[in-house]
C-alpha cells in the first residue's frame, strides 16, 4: 500500500479524566438529528455517532454510495449483550427483547452509522482486540487504495459497562486503566481532496499503519485501555498538526 | 482499478453435514441435510423446539477455546493442507469472519453469575471476536496481518474480500480468509426474539416458507495471487475473479424489499469479474427462507438477471444459517459447484414462491457446466456482500470494485 492518503476529517470523544475507570458522561448528540433518531441509537452508536459528525463537518461530506465506512470496536456493545441475557435469565427466553440482541452485534453501530447518514456504499466492521483502532484505520486505508470507495469514513469506539467492568476485575485486570472513547477520520486521495475542494488537515503514510498484530495490553494516557485507541492516536497527531 | 487474478488454492469446511470437504460434498450429491434437534443448550421454557445444523462431534479440543474457535481451526487447517502453502510466516495473513468469537463461554460465566455462582473466570479468556482469528493464525503459524470482520452474517464473504484487497495490495503472499461461528444462547434466542427461526426444517424461496433454522460452522480458502500459485505449481480449485460490498440503509435487521442495494451489489461484482450477468451459470444465494429477505432477494436476482436468470440454490437448507461462517462455507460451496460442474440442490421446498427465481435446484443436485458462479450474502445493519468465482484463470486481469 504505497499511496499517502489524505485526512480531511477528524473527530474525538473522550472520557472523563479521574481514577482507574475513564466514563464519558455526556455524549454531545449532532444537531442534525432528532431526538426520536438518536433513541433509536445504542449507546456505542451514540458515542461513534458524536466523533462522526465532526469529522463529518470538517470533511464537508454529503451521504452518496462512493464514501465507505468502516467501523472498528473491540467488544461491541457489551451493555447491549447483558442486557440480552439479563432478560433470559430474569424472565425467560421467550420475554428476552430482541431491541438488545440486534443492538448486540459488533456491526450495529455501523448500521446505524449508514442508516442515520444515508450512506449506502462501503461497510465494514473490524474487531482486533485493543488493536481495533488501529485495524480500521488499516482497513479503511486498505479500502480506498484498492477502489472499494472513494473516501471513506473510519470510526472506532469502544463503551464501559458493568459487566465490562466486573469481568476486566475478574481477569486481574482491575489495576489497569479502562475507558470509553470514539474516534472518526476521513481518508481520501490527495488529488481527490483537492478536486472536491476538502481542506487537508493530516497525511497517513504507509509506515503509519500498525499491522494489527497481537501486542501487549497498552493502556493510553486519558483514556485507559480501549479497543479505539490506535484511530485516537491518529486523531490526537493531525490535531497536533 | 485493475488487479491481480486471485487463485483459490486451499478449501477447508467443518459443518453439520461433515467434518470436512469430502463429507460436504458427498452430503450435497445425496440430499442430506444436516438439520436437526438442537442438543448444545435447552431449547428454552415455554418455546417450541427448532431445528438446528449442529456439528455433532466438534474437532479439536477444548484447549483451542471455545466452539467456534475448533471449527476455524479445523477448517483453517484442512484448506491449509490442500494448499500446501510455501511462504514466511510473515507474509501469510488470516481474516476471519465471526459473529459471537467466543461468547459461548462468556455468556455461561454471565448467566452463571446472575444466578450467584462462582463460574470460572477461564470462561471470559475467549471472549473477544479477534481470538477466533489469533487461534488460526497460531495454528497455520501465520504471523503477517490478522484483521477479524464482524458484519454479522456476511462477515465470512466479507472477508473473502478483503484477503483478496491484502493480497493485490502487496500486504501478504498467502491470506486464509474465511468465517467460523457455533451455536450459542445469544444467537438463538436472539433469532428467536425476533420470531425468525422456523419450527421445521427451512425452506428456502418457498410459497410457505416460515423461517431460517440456525446452524453452525467453520470455513476457510487459501488465496493466492495467481502468479504465485502458478510459479509454485500449486493447483487452483477456483478463481476469485469479483467481489463487491455495500450497504443498504434502510432497517437493522430488516432488507431494504425492493433490493435496491442488492442489485447494485451484484453487478458490482460481476462487473468486476469482467463479466455479464448473461456469464454466470449459478447463484448460490443468501436463501435464508425468511418472507423479507427471500423475496427482496428474489426481486433484486429477477432485477440483475431479467429473463435469463441462472440455475439459484440456498445451501441454509443443509446447513442452517450459520451467521458469520455463512459466506464463507457458501463461498465454498459455490467454488466447488464450478469445479465439480454439480449444482447444489435446494432441500424442503416443494411450492416456489411466485416471485421466486425461476430456475430452483430442487431436492437433487444437478449436473452443469459452471464457468462463473455467484454467491450472496446479507447482513444486520443492511450489509451486502457479493462474490463471484470462475473455474478458469482469466483471460485479463480482475476488477476490484466497490
Amino acid at each position: 500500500m504505497a499511496d499517502s492518503l489524505a485526512i480531511t476529517g477528524i473527530g474525538l470523544v473522550l472520557p472523563q479524566k479521574g481514577g482507574p475507570i475513564h466514563f464519558v458522561s455526556e455524549i454531545t448528540a449532532p444537531e442534525r438529528f432528532s431526538v426520536r433518531d438518536l433513541r433509536r441509537v445504542s449507546r456505542i452508536g451514540q458515542l461513534a455517532l458524536a466523533a462522526v459528525d465532526q469529522a463529518w463537518t470538517s470533511s464537508e461530506l454529503v451521504a452518496d454510495s462512493d464514501t465507505g465506512l468502516v467501523f472498528g470496536t473491540a467488544l461491541a456493545d457489551t451493555h447491549e449483550t447483558s442486557e440480552f441475557l439479563r432478560g433470559m435469565y430474569d424472565r425467560g427466553p421467550k420475554l428476552a427483547k430482541p431491541k438488545h440482541f440486534q443492538r448486540s452485534v459488533h456491526g450495529a453501530a455501523a448500521g446505524e452509522l449508514a442508516l442515520l447518514y444515508g450512506l449506502t456504499g462501503y461497510n465494514l466492521t473490524v474487531t482486533q482486540g485493543v488493536h481495533s483502532g488501529d485495524a480500521a484505520l488499516y482497513a479503511a486505508a486498505l479500502a480506498v487504495r484498492s477502489g472499494r470507495c472513494e473516501r471513506c469514513l473510519c470510526v472506532a469506539a469502544d463503551t464501559l459497562s458493568s459487566p465490562l467492568l466486573l469481568a476486566h476485575s475478574v481477569l486481574g485486570y482491575k489495576d489497569v486503566p479502562v475507558g470509553e472513547a470514539a474516534a472518526a477520520v476521513v481518508l481520501e486521495h490527495p488529488k481527490d481532496a483537492v478536486e472536491r475542494g476538502a481542506d487537508i488537515l493530516g497525511t497517513l503514510h504507509e509506515g503509519d499503519l500498525a499491522r494489527t498484530q497481537a501486542g501487549p495490553l497498552t493502556a493510553i494516557e486519558d483514556v485507559g485501555l480501549c479497543g479505539a485507541g490506535g484511530l485516537i492516536r491518529a486523531v490526537v497527531a493531525v490535531a497536533r498538526q | 482499478m485493475r488487479g491481480a487474478p486471485i487463485a483459490v488454492t486451499g478449501l477447508g469446511a467443518v459443518c453439520a453435514v461433515g467434518n470436512n470437504i469430502a463429507e460436504l460434498r458427498a452430503a450435497i450429491a445425496e440430499g442430506r441435510s444436516g438439520l436437526g434437534p438442537l442438543t448444545r443448550f435447552e431449547p428454552g421454557d415455554g418455546l417450541p423446539e427448532r431445528p438446528v445444523g449442529e456439528v455433532s462431534a466438534a474437532p479439536g479440543d477444548q484447549r483451542q477455546g471455545t466452539v467456534t474457535h475448533r471449527l476455524a481451526i479445523a477448517a483453517a487447517l484442512e484448506a491449509c493442507q490442500q494448499a500446501a502453502i510455501r511462504a514466511p510466516s510473515n507474509r501469510i495473513a488470516v481474516v476471519c469472519g465471526t459473529t459471537t468469537g467466543g461468547i459461548a463461554h462468556s455468556e455461561v460465566w454471565f448467566l452463571n453469575k446472575l444466578a450467584f455462582n462462582d463460574p470460572s473466570p477461564s470462561l471470559l479468556t475467549h471472549h473477544p471476536a479477534s481470538t477466533v482469528t489469533e487461534g488460526v493464525a497460531k495454528a497455520i503459524g501465520a504471523s503477517g496481518p490478522r484483521l477479524t470482520i464482524s458484519t454479522a452474517c456476511s462477515s465470512g464473504a466479507n472477508a473473502i474480500a478483503l484477503g483478496a484487497d491484502l493480497l493485490r495490495a502487496g500486504e501478504a503472499d498467502v491470506v486464509l480468509a474465511g468465517g467460523a461461528d457455533a451455536l450459542t444462547m445469544i444467537t438463538y434466542f436472539g433469532f428467536s426474539s425476533l420470531r425468525l427461526l422456523s419450527e421445521s426444517p427451512c425452506r428456502p424461496f418457498d410459497a410457505d416458507r416460515s423461517g431460517l433454522n440456525l446452524g453452525e460452522a467453520g470455513a476457510f480458502m487459501v488465496l493466492e495471487r495467481g502468479d504465485d500459485a502458478y510459479l509454485r505449481g500449486a493447483e487452483a480449485q477456483a478463481w476469485l475473479t469479483g467481489s463487491a460490498c455495500n450497504c443498504d440503509a434502510h432497517h437493522m435487521t430488516a432488507p431494504a424489499p425492493d433490493g435496491g442495494r442488492v442489485i447494485a451489489c451484484v453487478q458490482s461484482a460481476i462487473a468486476a469479474a469482467g463479466l455479464g450477468s448473461g456469464d454466470i451459470a449459478y447463484v448460490n444465494a443468501h436463501g435464508t427462507a425468511t418472507k423479507a429477505n427471500d423475496v427482496a432477494e428474489s426481486r433484486a436476482l429477477a432485477a440483475v438477471f431479467g429473463g435469463a436468470i441462472p440455475p439459484v440454490s440456498s445451501s441454509k437448507s443443509f446447513l442452517g444459517h450459520t451467521l458469520g461462517a455463512a459466506g464463507a462455507i457458501e463461498a465454498v460451496i459455490t467454488a466447488l459447484a464450478g469445479r465439480d460442474g454439480t449444482l447444489p440442490p435446494t432441500l424442503n421446498t416443494e411450492t416456489p414462491d411466485p416471485a421466486a427465481p425461476a430456475d430452483l435446484v430442487l431436492g437433487h443436485a444437478r449436473d452443469a457446466d459452471v464457468p462463473h458462479a455467484l454467491s450472496t450474502a446479507f447482513a444486520f445493519g443492511g450489509n451486502n456482500t457479493a462474490l463471484v468465482f470462475s473455474r478458469e484463470r482469466p483471460p485479463q486481469a480482475e476488477v476490484s470494485d466497490g
